[in-house]
């Protein structure tokens, strides 16, 4: 989206709001005017450097938060903003939206009947000087004495998978549970996942991703792993990869996996390390980097939450405090040097920030997954590999290429050794296709089949490639030999033809533009803190001191100067402030029933109602909401602020009234 | 390279991989051995472990836990595994919580055995109260431990024992009762040995030599030294006795090393002959220094005899027991080593590795592994030779491998480690090398003197007498002989210093430590390197036997090539 121009927000606003901002910035406005000249002179008084250093001045850490939520995300409307900024009431939003409003850092635009927030050419200036960041959602946290968390969820653990897929082992009993002797296996070989008793969920966390990023289908009580998937998996980069299965590990039914992967990817790649934060600060960073149409739901930020520390991004101390995991493992290897290495007797270790690398899982035994992972070459696992089309140069290719070094002679040796005692025997499929009486004659006389046979076993019966039936039946077509009874399993019953199960659009998500770079990576992770105006307001006192304003000025001023939108001494002089009838007393209901009204009709506009309560006298701010009718009197109902408890009062009942009006416009 | 200084990656079970070409490897290394045990040296990752002996031992050596973690996280690329630092906690705040002592007769009574000497006696002192519970309500351990104040009563004679069996259970023991000094025997190290070579100890004996000693306070004086074979183990049991001044007993694996360890004390040090005695088979003498084999200390009429040699142990003041091949020494040895705790002890090995998993018993019985140093180390340090490993893959012969396939297992071992064709390889390998002293070694007793026949060399095999066996070997070292055809006798304790090739032929299936310890007789330093060839029979058992036996060296950083020799 690009951004807002001044045009833009001046043109937006009617008249009356129009000639009250100018008025309050630039001062009284005389006629005629021409309406491009005051924009004209709006733009150049913000384009002053005294101005803008005020008006960064003047930003404190709850501008920031909204200023924040506003500029880092996608036109939120106010409905978004009450998900995500925690505790917000509506009112107080209501109130701080139009103040930011007033100083023309924010501007809203009208879609039908929701009402969007963007960031004004003023805003922008905010953003870019540093203010705005993630920094202001997740505030500094707490220093990190010791952080054991590590991820496992890395492509060293998904080369084990495979393999251990691979290897069909039963993993589930009928009714749902894992098989124990399975666990047992897995706990023995992925001792990472087990350390503090949570293997089991780790196990599920991980089996869940796999089967959501098609990596595997569940037949019976196992996994079958698709190849073709994780072949395209191993072309993508490592950070793709990873973000990915974490993405599918922890989306479901009411977490996307768009939304998935923004957020792991602002823990993996944005979160400074060596700080702790609390749980609903995360949840806020969630809600803020996966903001678009639909942010993040508290509960769905939650999710993420309890899925990342079980995934060993995120590490829990014991007060509740949630940091990353210390060095990131997803990433490019964080030490130079090879990511794997080979003994001659086979033993590999793989470092973490090895690559996906399906050959080793195939054509190795997976020994151990730990923070390294160790693989062992023997003959029975080397021949597993070829079965599933590894080709042993290209194996022994990539194991030079991650080791840095050759592959110990003897264990090429013993591998070609293991490759020719493997080539000796070839089985193929074939059709026995067998012919009697005269068209056995004709098939003989002409040789129809003979360039389409392996062998001719026996008189009458041809052995033929099934990979070539539309040839040999088009050939035994021209022949007159048509009509070919079914083809029969070696049962007698039709043979069913051996469909693949695997579809060929991969089901895990697509990587867009959009994941590339993590918007908030880039920009401040410290709390922003709020500047000393003291002398700031001293100043601005003192120009008002000196301007011999009227006490209803004096008033106003005071109270815009508390709005924030007084910035340089010269915005303070008699007549830049227009005024209404503010207020009206008992007796007067015809006053009171108006500014009523004129409250209502306004942007958020507050009344102070005044009562008698006994013998003593109480005043209420209040937020009118209706007028109604009550006989020959009328009802005032609002909330009260700032409980927001809806109250009605008699407007004949009022003993004073008084208008506030929470902005400019 | 570099890795920010941090070459150690700690796994989960205790594992910690050291990267060799990191820069800090050295220093790193220094300070982890201190903690954990080297299990595997191949070239690029060396692979120590954290166990409970290992933190124990450190703890011996005045580690803390504290400073344990530190070491870790100090050298450590990744996070510490939360469970490791948990574990080591747990393990070193074991360690100090039983102390055994000399017992001071006035403190303690013992219910119906009241002692009367506290020679006889020691206390074991224990001073967190849920542990001495602990100990009481086990049944097992009620035999040895008598329950006394704060503690327990142990019999000196149950003092090796009662240390095993609560290692067992994950309580090491502070063993701060005084040893025995033996009666004493003072000899010098001559500087030059009676060949005319100078005598030096190597630096890296010496530290084995001072890492064994200590400080000699109670606690040291007891231990074991992993070092290559043909690094000069020997030396090192030397160095220790001149050191420690006290009469002392050898035990070795077979008479040809009763020998050459009486030889070496000639050769090296001020002993005259007649304070060197053997106790074997042949010889049972006695004298300040007796050198004995484990095979006439076990030795009994039948298996309910006791052991009539065991007085050897037991009527004489050692104050020193060298256990030479400390990795073989035989279960009736261990039980009276528990007895004789009070003795300083050392044992030597180039293998410690026990297929049957004793080797916490010779933690707990003769001492922790004080000392050890890498193969390669000292092979680029020149003070082992260069070895080439080839194994030499053999086709069977034509008419023998309808046989093989359809014979049982053990047939089919046999079938492939006498795989004719191995005779005429080694034969034409005896004939490459002619420039060599070649050792021809083997399993099978036929194959050997078959070879033997056609080469016309002399065989060594368990039947031959040892008088005849010294001559042999004598003759091999003159270079009289410059083949000669052994059997596993000659897989241990050999001395050959001149050997530079050695041809096996068949082995005891997939024996990680046989293969060691033969590479181990052509590993003294010489001017050539030296060759290990062995010969395997092509699509047999034996490529997975020979796998599993190369494992050791493997990971000690030894790279086999492997040859597939063609049907011509």
């Amino acid at each position: 989206m690009s951004e807002v121009t001044w045009s833009d927000v001046f043109a937006a606003l009617p008249d009356t709001g129009f000639f009250e901002v100018v008025r309050h910035y630039l001062g009284p406005v005389s006629t005629p005017f021409h309406k491009p000249d005051l924009v004209e002179r709006m733009k150049e008084f913000f384009a002053r450097d005294e101005v803008t250093r005020r008006v960064l001045d003047y930003i404190d850490p709850d501008d920031a938060l909204f200023l924040t939520f506003i500029g880092f995300h996608k036109q939120p409307t106010e409905e978004n903003l009450i998900r995500m900024i925690p505790g917000i009431r509506y009112v107080a939003l209501r109130e701080k939206l139009l103040n930011l409003e007033e100083r023309l850092l924010i501007w809203s635009r009208t879609d039908g009947k929701t009402r969007h927030y963007v960031l004004t050419p003023l805003g922008e200036i905010v953003k870019k000087s540093g203010l705005l960041g993630p920094g202001v959602v997740v505030g500094d946290g707490e220093i990190v004495d010791e952080n054991y968390s590590r991820s496992w969820f890395d492509d060293n653990f998904l080369i084990a998978v495979l393999a251990f897929l691979n290897e069909g082992v039963p993993l589930l009993r009928k009714e749902g549970g894992w098989r124990k002797k399975t666990l047992e296996i897995l706990a023995d070989r992925f001792p990472i996942l087990f350390r503090d008793g949570r293997g089991e969920e780790r196990l599920i966390l991980a089996g869940r991703a796999l089967l959501a990023a098609g990596l595997a289908i569940r037949k019976d009580d196992l996994l079958v792993p698709r190849l073709n998937v994780w072949r395209e998996m191993e072309s993508r980069s490592i950070d793709e990869r990873s973000a990915i299965m974490k993405a599918r590990a922890t989306a479901g039914r009411s977490l996307p996996a768009e939304i998935a992967i923004k957020a792991i990817r602002l823990v993996t790649e944005c979160l400074p390390a060596g700080r702790a934060y609390t749980q609903d600060k995360l949840a806020s960073l969630f809600q803020l980097g996966t903001g678009g149409a639909s942010p993040l739901s508290p509960q769905g930020a939650r999710r993420i939450i309890a899925h990342l520390e079980l995934m060993g991004e995120l590490f829990a101390d014991n007060k509740g405090l949630l940091s990353r995991s210390n060095r990131n493992t997803t990433g490019s290897p964080e030490f130079e040097g090879p990511s794997l290495s080979m003994t001659a007797v086979g033993d590999i270790a793989l470092r973490p920030g090895m690559p996906l690398f399906c050959d080793l899982a195939l054509a190795a035994e997976p020994v151990k997954v730990d923070v390294v992972t160790t693989f062992r070459m023997d003959k029975n696992r080397f021949i597993s590999g070829l079965d599933a089309g590894v080709d042993p140069e290209v194996f022994f290719s990539g194991l030079e290429s991650y080791s840095g070094h050759s592959v110990p002679s003897n264990v090429r040796t013993l591998a070609l050794e293991w490759e020719t005692d493997y080539r000796t025997i070839t089985m193929k499929l074939g059709v026995v296709f067998q012919a009697e009486g005269i068209r056995r004659q004709i098939i003989e006389e002409t040789g129809i089949l003979d360039s389409y046979a392996y062998s001719r076993p026996a008189e009458g019966i041809w052995l033929l490639d099934p990979a070539e039936e539309n040839q040999w039946r088009e050939a035994l077509s021209s022949i007159g030999v048509d009509r070919l009874p079914p083809l029969l399993s070696p049962s007698g019953t039709p043979a069913v033809p051996a469909t693949d199960d695997q579809d060929s659009t991969p089901p895990y998500l697509p990587w867009s533009r959009e994941f590339q770079d993590p918007a908030l990576c880039g920009y401040t992770w410290t709390k922003t803190r709020e500047h000393d105006v003291t002398e700031i307001l001293a100043t601005l006192n003192k120009a008002a001191d000196s301007a011999s304003l009227t006490s209803e000025e004096q008033e106003a001023f005071l109270e815009r100067l508390e709005r924030r939108i007084i910035l340089v001494p010269e915005q303070i002089r008699k007549g830049s402030w227009r005024f209404e009838v503010m207020s009206a007393k008992g007796l007067d209901y015809r006053g009171k029933l108006r500014l009523v009204e004129a409250a209502m009709s306004g942007r958020d506009e507050r009344l102070a109602v005044t009562l008698a309560v006994g013998t003593s006298v109480e005043t209420v701010l209040v937020l009118p909401m209706k007028l109604e009718k009550d006989g020959d009197d009328h009802v005032l109902v609002g909330l009260t602020l700032p409980e927001e408890e809806e109250v009605r009062y008699k407007i004949r009942k009022i003993g004073f009234l008084k208008r506030i009006k929470a902005s400019l416009f | 390279m570099s890795t920010d200084g941090r070459p150690l990656i700690v796994q989960g079970d205790g594992s910690l991989l050291l990267d060799v070409h990191d820069d800090s490897f050295e220093e790193s290394r220094g300070e982890i051995s201190a903690y954990a045990e080297l299990e595997k040296s191949p070239e690029h990752i060396h692979t120590y472990r954290i166990s409970s002996l290992s933190l124990w031992n450190a703890a011996g050596a005045g580690w803390k836990s504290d400073q344990v973690e530190s070491s870790l996280k100090s050298w450590s690329r990744y996070p510490v595994p939360e469970n490791i630092i948990t574990q080591i906690r747990d393990i070193l705040s074991r360690w100090g919580k039983l102390r055994l002592v000399k017992m001071e007769l006035p403190n303690s009574t013992v219910p119906g055995d009241t002692p009367t000497d506290s020679d006889l006696w020691l206390r074991l002192e224990v001073d967190d109260p849920a542990v001495r519970e602990e100990l009481k309500a086990r049944k097992a351990m009620a035999k040895w431990l008598i329950p006394d104040i704060d503690g327990f009563l142990v019999r000196l004679v149950d003092r090796g024992t009662v240390k095993a069996e609560l290692i067992h259970i994950g309580f090491p023991i502070v063993d701060l009762a005084p040893l025995k000094d033996g009666d004493p025997l003072e000899f010098s190290l001559r500087e030059i040995s009676l060949d005319g070579k100078p005598f030096l100890i190597r630096d890296y004996q010496a530290n084995a030599v001072r890492s064994f000693i200590g400080n000699g306070e109670p606690g040291t004086g007891f231990g074991t030294v992993v070092m290559p074979c043909g690094s000069g183990k020997t030396v090192v049991g030397i160095s220790v006795m001149a050191q420690m001044a006290t009469h002392t007993l050898i035990l070795t694996t077979n008479v040809a090393a009763v020998h050459q360890w009486r030889n070496e004390l000639l050769d090296k040090t001020s002993l005259e002959p007649e304070q060197i005695a053997e106790y074997t088979g042949d010889r049972k003498e006695v004298a300040p220094v007796t050198v004995a084999t484990y095979q006439i200390l076990t030795w009994r009429k039948n298996k309910i005899s006791p052991f009539p040699h065991f007085d050897l142990f037991r009527k004489h003041s050692w104050g020193l027991i060298i256990y030479d091949e400390v990795h073989l020494l035989p279960a009736p040895v261990f039980r009276v080593t528990a007895e004789l705790q009070a003795v300083r002890r050392l044992g030597l090995t180039a293998t410690l590795i026990r297929e049957d998993g004793a080797e916490r018993d010779v933690f707990s019985l003769v001492g922790p592994k004080r000392f050890d140093i890498p193969w390669k180390e000292l092979e680029a340090s020149g003070w082992i030779a260069e070895a080439r490993c080839r194994e030499i893959r053999i086709n069977l012969p034509n008419e023998s491998r309808i046989p093989y396939a359809i014979a049982e297992k053990r047939r089919k071992i046999r079938l492939a480690a006498e795989n004719p064709r191995k005779i005429d390889i080694a034969l034409q390998l005896v004939k490459n090398r002619h420039e060599d002293q070649i050792l021809v070694i083997g399993q099978y007793i036929s194959q050997l003197e078959e070879i033997a026949g056609r080469l016309k060399v002399p065989i060594i095999t368990g039947k031959t007498p040892n008088a005849e066996r010294d001559r042999i070997y004598k003759d091999f070292r003159k270079g009289n002989e410059r083949v000669i055809v052994v059997s596993k006798v000659a897989n241990f304790a050999i001395d050959l210093p001149d050997a530079s090739v050695a041809i096996q032929l068949s082995g005891s299936f997939g024996s990680r430590q046989e293969e060691a310890q033969r590479l181990g007789r052509i590993l003294r330093p010489k001017d050539r390197n030296s060759w290990f060839y062995s010969l395997v029979s092509r699509g047999t058992v034996e490529e997975d036997f020979a796998v599993n036996r190369q494992r050791f060296l493997t990971e000690q950083g030894y790279r086999y090539s492997i040859d597939i020799w063609e049907d011509s």
